[in-house]
């Protein structure tokens, strides 16, 4: 057990040890400013659920996500295993690197920076208790560390080798902050390198601080070296706070957060100030963007997003020109929820007049019915749905109620997405008053957005189904049956029914009842959005063709014979460039619903009332 | 003129007004003009329509005006025959037919018309869906088979008339005017109130276009002497009552009040659409349209890219029949000069 002297005070660990203080204080201080401005409710969670399992949980995701980058790695490997040489490599030596020391000396307490340039203080010939080990895995993780660095050099510079067709640009900070960041690990490599001289340490120092012996005068440059590496570490933890790097700290203490149950949906500038600084501006959101891909609009991607809030230059154009189809949510490895994020500021733009739906008078008490079908104002521009949805309950022998233009109004989502939340509150009261007053056991609606708005903010103590999943519980339950044709059919995913609601299996289980589905290139969640997006207020008509044309060519491209869909909306975005015959799923039920025979007994007992 | 190129006739692609006009003018002309049409009954639309704007003539009768003299001289008119492609010919030109049949004649004019706009692409107007709900050439066909609409007149209380419907509508990807229909809605609904005086009569409009000869004089004495109403206003939505009657959604945009009504009927005021033809022209419309582009420089209005083939009618955008018929006969006389300038040579 040896000591490291005490009075060994290299001047170089100076910068490193600034750095980190800074760093220290600046991040403990910004995160317990925006823990201060949490609302109640948040903080309510916070101090509920900061004891119990849900920190291991917290923990354990950190582990998955933060430092093995599993989401990133499943989207994208090459991408994957960058991210996890930097985070998980770095974490290793940080942790076997405290180990060491606290093998070598027997310690805990020893002083921070001896581990950092633990090399320096302790020469290759010392050996301690598995010392061999631990140069072995320090060497092991370094050269992952610089593999990563390699493929991080290469996405740069060629971000198409990484399956990336676009990239972020960086700013002037990031680029300083990413020159720091490259620094560190090559001038540990070779600090250490010429540090173990031709004694060598492991593998990779051991051999490369050989072969730079035998022809450089080694001995001199060894502290310059330590210099580069502790000032590397000082610029990098400077600038860490003000560039997308911060990424690396936020997203940590985002994923406790979010483990704790801290809801964003209220809103909360505490919670998303952690969200919007999780961001690592990867870009892995601007590739999925239908509008960046089809419609050359750049401007306006999540990694633009946060930007702009961080950067205090968010506009108003750039904020509304979204289909908030929620696409990006999927792809982030991060797991922000941009399209609630933009909803939220979106409320910064909107104007509520007190006067407006002065006109939804107090509806009379509806009449009493077993299930309520709310076709939506999309069905209602879409008849062939309602009409089909009724055919199916009539011939199901359902109670059921159509609630009619006169009882019912708008559910809200659209006001909701412009970020219009009283008008969307008014509208709300209205329809839940009425449909609560039928006294019925279950709402129907055939509108995925109605679906998505009922289930998330009416708090109605009845069960909510779509469609899809109603006309699947008829059929499971025998009230309906279906002829099975030779059909081929391509179903398309209507982003509030997948992605937003999970609705993913039911239409598909009911279409298979009628036909036969072959599979698009865009499934589940991978789904594209149809363009006609109520989210979008700014986009032209040009530009939402052009998403539309892209659409019909991939559900086009198993050459089926329907198209199918579960919302209205999409139906009639779709039906328009589709030069195959495009069909709800209510419509293609009721097309092959199988006339029911009245049964022997039932026969017998109507004959015999007739007598 | 070789002796071997005047035996073959000039090909009239289309039996509508356009067609048949340039027809008698190759007549006159002193050629041997061919007809063929791709329906069962030639005359194009014309042969649906019941009586014709502003004068509330007999379609049948210009069709009549049109064809006897075609009759007289004994036109071959190959009805149930879809021309499928031309190509240049040592005789002229080649025409194949969807049979797979081949003609060589030395020229063509290509006047194959426009499609009516499919209504059911408006989901929201429940065409096809609602069996209260007509096009405008619906009714009249309606009016030209039996001279009145299946309502019965005494429950007939308010007929709503749709202008725009598939024209200047970037969802259905028409952007352009279909020019024909503000008018044929102003006659259609003093029709309407002839046969059913006392119901009211709502026109909803966009804009009223009513650019022709007599148009604007049609449009006041459908309000001073029919009483026909005219509201500014695109309707958002129709839906059918469980009496079968439709109840419209609209906003009346002079006076900005949302509105709703109750109609017995309603009539759609399609639009036109084209058809492209790659071997006529490659150039795509500035609107975007697939009607057949031409040269628009005011004096090659009928060229197309096959020198001895010119263009006429509905099939470059919407025409009215005078329009179309005059642009048959502009067809014919641009073949004809282009024959005797290659003759020449």
């Amino acid at each position: 057990m040896s000591t490291i002297p005490t009075h060994t005070f290299p001047l170089f660990v100076v910068p490193f040890l600034i750095g980190l203080l800074f760093i220290s204080v600046w991040l403990l201080f910004l995160f317990l400013k925006w823990i201060g401005e949490l609302d109640r409710n948040g903080l309510v969670k916070f101090g509920q659920n900061i004891l119990t399992k849900k920190t291991l949980r917290a923990i354990g995701e950190v582990f998955m996500e933060s430092l093995l980058h599993r989401k990133l790695f499943r989207k994208n490997p090459l991408l994957g295993y960058m991210h996890m040489c930097f985070a998980f490599g770095w974490f290793m030596i940080i942790l076997i690197g405290k180990l060491e020391v606290i093998a070598y000396s027997g310690k805990i307490t020893a002083r921070p920076y001896v581990a950092i340039f633990f090399k320096h203080f302790v020469s290759p010939e010392e050996k301690f208790v598995r010392s061999g080990m631990y140069s072995f895995l320090m060497d092991f993780f370094l050269l992952m560390i610089l593999s990563g660095l390699f493929l991080a050099a290469l996405k740069r510079f060629r971000s198409k080798t990484l399956g990336m067709t676009h990239t972020t640009r960086h700013n002037r900070i990031d680029r300083w902050t990413l020159a720091f960041l490259w620094l560190i690990f090559p001038a540990r490599f070779l600090a250490e390198s010429i540090a173990s001289g031709s004694e060598g340490y492991s593998f990779l120092t051991g051999q490369t601080g050989r072969l730079l012996a035998s022809f450089l005068p080694v001995q001199q440059m060894e502290i310059p070296f330590w210099w580069i590496y502790s000032i590397a570490l000082f610029g990098f933890f400077i600038l860490l706070p003000f560039s997308r790097y911060m990424h690396i700290p936020t997203e940590v203490a985002y994923i406790f957060l979010k483990n704790w149950g801290l809801d964003k949906r209220r809103v909360n500038r505490g919670f998303t100030n952690f969200e919007i600084y999780s961001c690592s501006r990867c870009g892995v959101c601007i590739d999925v963007c239908q509008l960046k891909t089809q419609a050359g609009i750049g401007t306006v991607q999540a990694v633009n997003f946060t930007r702009d809030i961080r950067s205090g230059s968010l506009c108003e154009e750039d904020l509304k020109n979204c289909l908030m189809c929620g696409r990006c949510n999927e792809a982030c490895p991060v797991g922000i929820d941009i399209t609630l994020q933009k909803q939220m500021y979106r409320g910064q733009f909107a104007r509520f007049d007190k006067n407006e739906f002065t006109y939804l008078n107090t509806p009379t008490p509806a009449e009493q019915s077993t299930v309520v079908y709310f076709p939506g104002c999309m069905s209602s521009l879409s008849p062939g749905i309602e009409q089909s949805m009724v055919k199916i309950m009539e011939q199901a022998g359902e109670d059921f109620k159509v609630l009619g233009d006169e009882q019912r109004a708008c559910c809200g989502r659209p006001m909701l997405l412009s970020g219009n939340t009283e008008a969307a509150q008014k509208l709300i009261a209205f329809n839940r008053d009425f449909i609560l007053s039928s006294n019925a056991k279950m709402l129907v609606t055939s509108c995925p957005i109605c679906y998505k708005m009922f289930r998330e903010n009416y708090q109605l103590p009845i069960p909510v189904l779509h469609h899809s999943e109603y006309l699947l519980q008829l059929a499971e339950t025998g009230k309906i049956e279906m002829e099975k044709q030779q059909l081929r059919m391509v179903y398309h995913d209507p982003c509030d029914l997948g992605r937003g609601s999970k609705i993913y299996d039911q239409p598909r289980q009911l279409l298979q009842q009628a036909g036969t589905l072959v599979p698009s290139n865009f499934e589940r969640e991978n789904a594209l959005c149809c363009g006609g997006s109520l989210g979008n207020t700014k986009i032209n008509q040009a530009s939402k063709d052009k998403i539309t044309k892209h659409l019909v060519e991939e559900l086009s491209a198993p050459n089926p014979e329907l198209l199918a869909t579960a919302c209205p909306v999409c139906k009639r975005t779709i039906a328009r460039h589709s030069s195959i015959k495009v069909m709800d799923i209510a419509e293609v039920v009721a097309e092959n619903i199988r006339k029911k025979t009245i049964q022997p007994n039932v026969k017998e007992e109507f004959e015999s009332l007739l007598k | 003129m070789t002796n071997k190129q005047t035996q073959f006739p000039i090909a009239v692609i289309g039996s509508g007004p356009a067609g048949l006009a340039a027809a008698n003018t190759l007549l006159a002309l002193g050629h041997q003009p061919v007809i063929f049409e791709k329906e069962k009954i030639t005359g194009g639309k014309l042969s649906r329509w019941h009586q014709l704007f502003p004068g509330f003539i007999s379609a049948a009768e210009i069709q009549e005006q049109l064809i006897g003299p075609l009759k007289k001289a004994s036109v071959k008119i190959s009805t149930e025959t879809e021309v499928k492609t031309m190509k240049p010919d040592s005789g002229g030109l080649e025409i194949e037919t969807a049979s797979g049949e081949k003609i060589i004649a030395k020229g063509a004019v290509w006047a194959s018309g426009y499609t009516e706009f499919d209504a059911r692409r408006k989901e929201e107007y429940g065409y096809g869906l609602y069996k209260n709900v007509l096009t405008s050439a619906d009714v009249e066909e309606m009016l030209a088979k039996d001279g009145k609409l299946p309502f019965d007149s005494a429950d007939v209380k308010r007929i709503g008339i749709l202008h725009c419907v598939g024209s200047r509508d970037e969802k259905v990807g028409n952007t352009y005017c279909s020019k024909v229909c503000c008018i044929c809605a102003v006659k259609q609904a003093i029709e309407m109130k002839k046969l059913y005086p006392s119901a009211e009569v709502f026109n909803f409009y966009m804009d009223l276009r009513l650019f022709g000869k007599g148009y604007e004089e049609l449009y006041r004495e459908a309000q001073m002497d029919w009483q026909v109403n005219f509201i500014r206003g695109r309707v958002s939505e129709l839906a059918e009552d469980q009496q079968g009657k439709i109840r419209m959604k609209t906003e009346d945009t002079l006076t900005g009040v949302p509105m709703k009504m109750t109609l017995d009927f309603v009539i759609l005021m399609v639009g036109m659409e084209g058809k492209r033809f790659s071997f006529l022209s490659e150039n795509k419309n500035t609107d975007g349209s697939d009607f057949i582009s031409y040269p628009e420089n005011f004096t090659g209005e009928n060229q197309t890219a096959l020198p001895n083939v010119m263009v006429a009618g509905a099939c470059k955008g919407p025409s009215t029949i005078v329009d179309a018929m005059n642009d048959g006969k502009s067809a014919a006389l641009a073949l004809h000069q282009y024959l005797i300038s290659q003759a020449e040579k």
